[in-house]
């Protein structure tokens, strides 16, 4: 079953970690999962290959190369 | 508590004025610091049970602060701090059981600032725990509640600092917001909150100075408010400018998916500056695909290496079993995915870059929907019912990725009497025209949306007779 697999999984990969997981763990682990995992793998599965190269991130300005208004 | 008609009126009792007023009273000899010390921590006694805005309180310490206060623009004026500001008689636990991000007591930034300001420190606000919510009805201190409904969520994970202004107990209150958590509880209460650009207020004492998504900022009742204890904040002014001239940018495409009443109460809002002579026009705006799982994901994951390994096994057991899980949840995340998400990041900045050639300031919904019950935090959107943390991280998380400055100022109420905000992001260096913008509403609507007093604030008058 799906839902085994996925709770296997959990466990198996956290396991190599050393963490153990409970069931109220494994509760929270899944609807966490259920809710954000479909936007993380639209995140997978996007083309980002346009997306600007900014090695020199700073949040407190903008972009450079962008100027100022 | 439920959300009566609401009373417009502004109180005249000197608990019930603004920053501005209050600093001014005292300066002027109108007000005595003191007895507004005694009053503002007798009100938070009385007032606060059934909110839980405020978790400690200090009198000694406070009445110190206010002896050894200097000449500043805020002397004598008591302001609460969000849990996740070292003080020198506190350290802090950022919402939890105990303090394990190794900020221990002393003088942080944001209370030297404070302190040259002339302000005094009189209470520490509730907060969501460790910062990893938009509701903050999950806290080692207990639900904070939210003072036009106290079954309500306050927010996150500001809500203690937005809570207890919305309901009269101080005038202003410091936060921070690495995803939203200055501006979802301002919404959500009915107040003023002003993420600042990142980096303006120093990372001393803060708990989370490892953030590069978290910035501080002021919670208070309106705009000129905000504006003085921004300008504490950051330690220079915040210059005032007329409004009407600037260009409104609207983008579309986050008014999508938006409770009907919410998005009438901003739009009735947007029209009115307009109304005002703000040049108001529509603006594209690149990347908001992937906005609310790259904030999650930054969010989720730049606190990995903050705390030493051997106090996260310590506290784990403490934490509560939400945080527990999302715990290991996040170990379960490939390296990958924030990788993407930086590429997210770079290209919501650009955007944001070439938006504010086009407008001078943007505007959206702050959250898409009013506060969400304690007892169960989802949120009725038109596409369904999902979580608050998850519906409002899409409206929140452009300003934490890019680093801008960003506001939530009251529009309004719902027919169920529940606080919609208005959220305006400018350029990095254009914090004032925040505040100019938000301002300008204030006056288009003569005061109505901010002067709006809840529940909370009417049926327990404050009884303290002043000298002045």
């Amino acid at each position: 079953m799906e839902e085994d697999r996925f709770a296997t999984w959990v466990r198996s990969t956290l396991a190599r970690a050393g963490v153990e997981v409970d069931e109220v763990d494994l509760a929270v682990i899944r609807a966490a999962d259920t809710v954000y995992g479909p936007d993380r793998e639209a995140l997978m599965r996007a083309d980002l290959s346009d997306a600007p190269k900014e090695h020199d991130l700073d949040p407190s300005r903008p972009p450079t190369g962008t100027g100022r208004r | 508590m439920t959300a009566t008609e609401p009373n417009s009126s502004r109180g005249d009792h000197p608990q019930d004025l603004s920053l501005c007023e209050q600093a001014r009273a005292i300066a002027a000899g109108e007000l005595d610091a003191t007895e507004l010390l005694e009053a503002t921590l007798a009100r938070i006694e009385e007032r606060d049970g059934e909110l839980n805005s405020i978790v400690d309180t200090f009198a000694s310490d406070s009445a110190r602060m206010l002896n050894e206060a200097p000449d500043g623009p805020l002397h004598g004026v008591p302001v609460a701090i969000k849990d996740m500001f070292a003080l020198p008689w506190r350290a802090p636990r950022d919402g939890s059981t105990r303090n394990v991000t190794g900020v221990e007591a002393g003088a942080s930034s944001v209370y030297n600032r404070l302190r040259d300001a002339g302000a005094v420190v009189v209470g520490v606000a509730n907060m969501h725990e460790h910062g990893a919510g938009s509701t903050g009805h999950i806290s080692a201190y207990g639900p904070c509640g939210n003072p036009w409904d106290t079954t309500r969520c306050g927010g996150g994970s500001s809500g203690g600092s937005a809570a207890a202004v919305g309901a009269r107990l101080v005038a202003g209150a410091v936060g921070t917001d690495g995803g939203g958590s200055i501006r979802y509880p301002a919404a959500y209460c009915g107040v003023t909150g002003l993420k600042l650009t990142w980096g303006l207020v120093p990372g001393e004492g803060y708990t989370h100075s490892y953030s590069t998504m978290s910035a501080t900022g002021p919670i208070c009742r309106d705009a000129a408010d905000a504006r003085l204890l921004g300008e504490a904040l950051i330690g220079r002014p915040l210059e005032r400018q007329r409004a009407q001239r600037l260009r409104l940018g609207i983008v579309r495409e986050l008014w999508e998916d938006v409770d009907p009443e919410v998005g009438d109460l901003c739009q009735a809002a947007v029209d009115a500056l307009r109304d005002a002579g703000m040049t108001v026009t529509e603006i594209e705006f690149d990347g908001l695909d992937h906005v609310r799982i790259a904030t999650v994901l930054r969010l989720t994951l730049e606190d990995a290496a903050a705390v030493p390994p051997e106090e996260a096994r310590a506290h784990e057991p403490e934490l509560s079993p939400i945080g527990r899980g999302l715990a290991k949840f996040r170990m379960l995340i490939p390296a990958e995915v924030l990788v993407r998400a930086d590429a997210v990041r770079a290209r919501l900045r650009l955007s944001l870059a070439e938006a504010c050639r086009e407008a001078d300031v943007l505007v959206w919904p702050t959250v898409p929907a009013p506060a969400p019950a304690i007892e169960n935090t989802t949120v009725q959107l038109p596409s369904g019912v999902v979580p608050a943390d998850y519906a409002n991280v899409r409206m929140g998380g452009i300003a934490n990725l890019t680093g801008a400055p960003a506001l939530s100022a009251p529009a309004g109420l719902t027919r169920a009497g529940l606080p919609a905000g208005l959220h305006l992001i400018t350029h990095w260096r254009d914090n004032e025209r925040l505040l100019d913008v938000a301002d300008l509403l204030e006056q288009v609507t003569d005061r109505r949306h901010v002067d709006a007093t809840p529940p909370l604030a009417q049926t327990h008058p404050a009884q303290t007779e002043f000298s002045a």
